[in-house]
């Protein structure tokens, strides 16, 4: 009798973040025309963005309707960095990082002791004022036309569409990995632990305070991150960056393509940078539909497009199931 | 010369508002020892059992565990100090696989943190794989192996209460806390819980049981300790407490408790 | 001096009556079914364009145009109960699921609003008189006046249904806890379907009442919808009065602000204001009712 195989524990493989990006790489060879390109663009600048949320929401379950403004805050201390003090474009990112990390720490000592709603709206009134002192600090921030974001150059000239978008491509790669890394391993857990159950998570060791605030932090420097390739690819930041329907983009986003799945921001982000391509027909009704949208998606595919393919968790439940199996199958060999 | 205890909790108290909930409540907990703290409803044991696990802080009094004392140390300290606890309401991650809930228990054991988790990349594929084998054994000893990728809505309480142990056992405890284990439970399920107690105890676990049941704790413990209107109305051997006339008037009424004598 | 104190006043009790009247009506849905609902300036925004498009376009008399324009805001709660709140329950969605749900509905109001009316802003007609009115040294209007008298009028009418009717009673027991109610032979559903009805009812017709001071157009909701937010959470989203009291104070705030400092910042820095409020007090000024239920 010839021996049986043990199964192969499914260990979700990373091998589909890498496809995302070989399909990322491709798109300047393969889409000639700049439009096409701006789009690409806007995608993976929604896909950072909503990665930072959904780690936040999807996964710790700690709502933020804050992550407009750390959006817009990233974009306007990246340019403000370089204008106002003269920062190189790589020093700038990292200064800039910096300030929306502190600031997101600062904003989340108090604020993450509120819980649900309490959190949504706190946040949201963040998202206000952020927005608010945007448009109103002219001098500064020149208000509703907003300021400059110098090209990013290369030897001293400025560089091309294609080296913009592989600039782009590569803070999307940063953050893909370390989204895809996180919830695949033991801190993703603890992370769906702190959703499920904070006093539970609590006695077993996990400090619940501590993660929820590293996460708000991560996922406000992702949102700023999102916003540098915003104004990259723009050469301009306005207050529109924090403005409402960014955050309603956002929920689109990861309402569509799934929340606390592991390519929901992503999936979501196409469809939702190409839908109003395809809705131009419907003019007026474009907002509507956008509506609609989002509510049959919560109502009948609650898990989005990619939970369709993923089911959601499901990989984790498959993985533990196979973990039994092998070691039921050792046991018996031990015994034989 | 006797071992030094593992658990101390000493002259104990707390107020909520003019309530005295617990009045100068103390006892030990050698090594190796299984304590069941019984007591009537409101008798102060689910306060008691808070403040031991650090969900509430207690007014005054001490607690030391393996010589440190841990009176005011928020709840997340405990596990890696070696105390681990279960819930009398189940408290599962329902988001979570049977096998991942398990997991959980060896959290403390991981890199804590983003940076600290890249930073050993190459030894944490290692972990994982050893501390999932390591839960499946767990899983192995409650009897629920085949279960390993089930959701938790799968579940009977009865089974859940089980994973719930098995998470906390995933710490390697040196002190086991049990809220109301047997709560629900029918006669098969107390059986299979017990025996799994017993065989806990033999491999030198020291427990302690907060229940209802006193069939249950008379059978699985080395001594009780009973409260009544959150005082300490009596600590000693099962035997011990049954003759006690102070538990019998809490439990049955005072003029029991005379006739018996 | 005090004159200057006084119209400030007067004009921040007005707006505030409407940010209190639509914090009271989110406060009593979300009593009756914990869900925070992003639809509710839209509401107002409803109440505001209907009143122009039913007594400019159909030039219906006010009182008719009234009862049309309760009429769509009836329609549009029971849309958002039957369309939104219901699915999303039955399927056993989370709380702020329900939240992100009743912000698709607010996105598909603004959104056939915008296909019916167009973004520009159109001329409210005042139900009573914008005639100046002297009372002692004030000059104010009746509508302006009005709005007061509504805000005390729904706070009245709102506490006499929940506290002095069986109905009443029932709403605030589903609010503690839906599964005994439910026990108990309330049915809950009934009773969040009353909610956003009554709350749409009062949002309508305060919109209605803004709309001549404060101009109408289609995006107007957002707004409204997050003063309201604002107020509710500043004074407690627990209690309805809390709530409105919250929606006054905010009201008077502005005034204030825009008067002796500058207007420029107010918005912001009231915003501000109510987030260290929650930081010391997580449940908003006045709500401690529901934080001891926790």
């Amino acid at each position: 009798m010839s021996k049986p195989t043990l199964p192969a524990a499914p260990t979700p493989t990373i091998l589909p973040v890498f496809v995302f990006l070989a399909i990322g790489a491709l798109i300047p060879l393969v889409l000639e025309s700049g439009f096409y390109i701006r789009l690409a663009m806007l995608v993976w600048t929604y896909a950072v963005l909503c990665m930072g949320f959904n780690l936040l929401y999807g996964f710790a379950g700690q709502i933020s309707l804050g992550q407009p403004a750390f959006y817009s805050l990233g974009a306007y201390a990246y340019a403000m960095l370089q204008i106002k003090l003269g920062w190189s474009p790589a020093v700038a990112l990292g200064g800039s990082l910096a300030f929306v990390a502190v600031v997101s720490l600062l904003i989340g000592l108090p604020l993450l002791r509120l819980r649900t709603h309490y959190l949504a709206m706190a946040t949201l009134a963040f998202m206000l004022v952020e927005n608010g002192v945007a448009n109103r600090w002219i001098d500064f921030t020149g208000g509703q036309s907003g300021v400059e974001v110098p090209a990013l150059k290369w030897a001293g000239e400025e560089i091309g569409r294609t080296g913009i978008y592989y600039t782009v491509l590569g803070l999307a790669a940063v953050v893909l990995l370390l989204h895809d890394f996180l919830i695949r391993s033991h801190l993703g857990r603890g992370m769906q632990a702190i959703r499920d159950d904070e006093t539970a998570a609590q006695a077993l060791g996990v400090r619940v305070d501590l993660y929820k605030l590293r996460v708000l932090v991560l996922s406000s420097v992702m949102a700023a991150i999102a916003g540098i390739c915003f104004g990259i690819t723009s050469l301009r930041v306005d207050p529109s960056l924090s403005e409402f329907h960014v955050l309603v983009s956002l929920l689109t986003i990861v309402v569509m393509g799934g929340l606390g799945t592991r390519f929901g921001p992503i999936i979501g982000s196409v469809i939702v940078v190409a839908l109003p391509q395809v809705l131009t027909g419907f003019g007026r009704f474009e907002t509507a539909i956008y509506g609609a949208c989002i509510l049959v998606f919560l109502i009948f595919l609650p898990h989005g497009l990619s939970g369709l393919v993923e089911r959601k968790f499901q990989w984790r439940a498959d993985r533990a199931t196979a973990d039994a199996k092998r070691r039921k199958q050792v046991l018996k060999e031990e015994v034989s | 010369m006797s071992v030094p205890p593992i658990l101390k909790v000493d002259g104990l108290y707390k107020r909520f508002g003019g309530l005295i909930a617990i009045n100068n409540v103390s006892f030990e907990i050698a090594p190796g020892e299984v304590k069941g703290l019984i007591g009537p409803n409101g008798a102060g044991k689910s306060t008691t059992f808070d403040m031991i696990t650090g969900v509430r802080p207690p007014t005054s009094g001490d607690i030391w565990f393996k010589a440190g004392r841990i009176t005011n140390q928020p709840a997340h300290t405990r596990s890696p100090l070696g105390m681990a606890r279960t819930f009398q309401i189940v408290r599962l991650f329902r988001g979570l696989s049977v096998l991942d809930n398990v997991l959980m228990g060896l959290q403390p054991k991981f890199p804590d943190g983003l940076f600290a988790s890249l930073a050993r990349l190459g030894s944490l594929r290692k972990q994982e794989s050893e501390s999932r084998d390591k839960a499946i054994q767990l899983l192995e000893f409650v009897g629920l192996a085949d279960r390993a990728g089930h959701p938790i809505e799968a579940l009977t309480l009865g089974q859940a209460r089980l994973v719930d142990i098995a998470r906390a056992l995933a710490s390697e405890p040196q002190l086991l806390m049990l809220d109301e284990p047997a709560a629900g439970l029918n006669d098969a399920e107390t059986r299979n819980l017990g025996n799994m107690l017993a065989i806990l105890k033999d491999r030198g676990m020291t427990m302690l049981l907060v229940e209802h049941d006193l069939d249950f704790i008379m059978k699985a413990c080395d001594t009780i300790v009973v409260m009544d209107h959150g005082v300490k109305i009596a600590d000693g051997s099962p035997a011990e407490v049954c003759r006690n006339r102070d538990v019998i008037a809490a439990y049955i009424g005072r003029r029991a408790a005379d006739a018996e004598h | 001096m005090l004159i200057k104190l006084s119209y400030l006043l007067l004009a921040g009790l007005t707006n505030g009556s409407v940010y209190g009247l639509i914090g009271l009506s989110l406060s009593i849905i979300y009593g009756s079914s914990r869900v925070i609902n992003f639809a509710q300036g839209e509401f107002a925004m409803l109440g505001a364009m209907c009143a122009f498009f039913f007594m400019v376009s159909a030039s219906l008399p006010w009182p008719l145009a009234m009862l049309a324009m309760i009429v769509v805001v009836v329609l549009a709660a029971l849309a958002l109960d039957y369309g939104i709140y219901r699915p999303l329950v039955r399927r056993r969605a989370a709380p702020l699921t329900i939240m992100i749900g009743t912000l698709a509905g607010a996105i598909i109001l603004y959104g056939l609003a915008f296909v019916v009316w167009g973004p520009e802003q159109k001329f409210v007609p005042p139900v009573l008189s914008l005639e100046p009115l002297r009372i002692g040294f004030l000059i104010t209007n009746s509508q302006q006046l009005s709005l007061i008298g509504l805000f005390i009028f729904f706070l009245m009418l709102t506490w006499y249904i929940l506290y002095r009717t069986r109905f009443g009673l029932s709403v605030r027991a589903t609010g503690v806890n839906p599964r005994t109610a439910l026990l108990m032979g309330i049915r809950s559903e009934r009773i969040v379907q009353f909610s956003f009805m009554f709350s749409a009812f009062i949002s309508g017709v305060a919109g209605m009442m803004i709309g001549p001071l404060l101009g109408g157009n289609v995006g107007m909701g957002l707004l409204l919808t997050v003063k309201g937010f604002m107020a509710a959470i500043f004074g407690g989203l627990g209690s309805p009065f809390a709530a409105a009291a919250g929606g006054l104070a905010i009201g008077m705030m502005e005034a204030l602000m825009a008067g002796y400092g500058t207007s420029l910042y107010a918005e912001p820095s009231i915003f501000v204001f109510i987030l260290m409020v929650l930081i010391v007090r997580p449940y908003g000024l006045l709500g401690d009712y529901e934080a001891e239920r926790r």
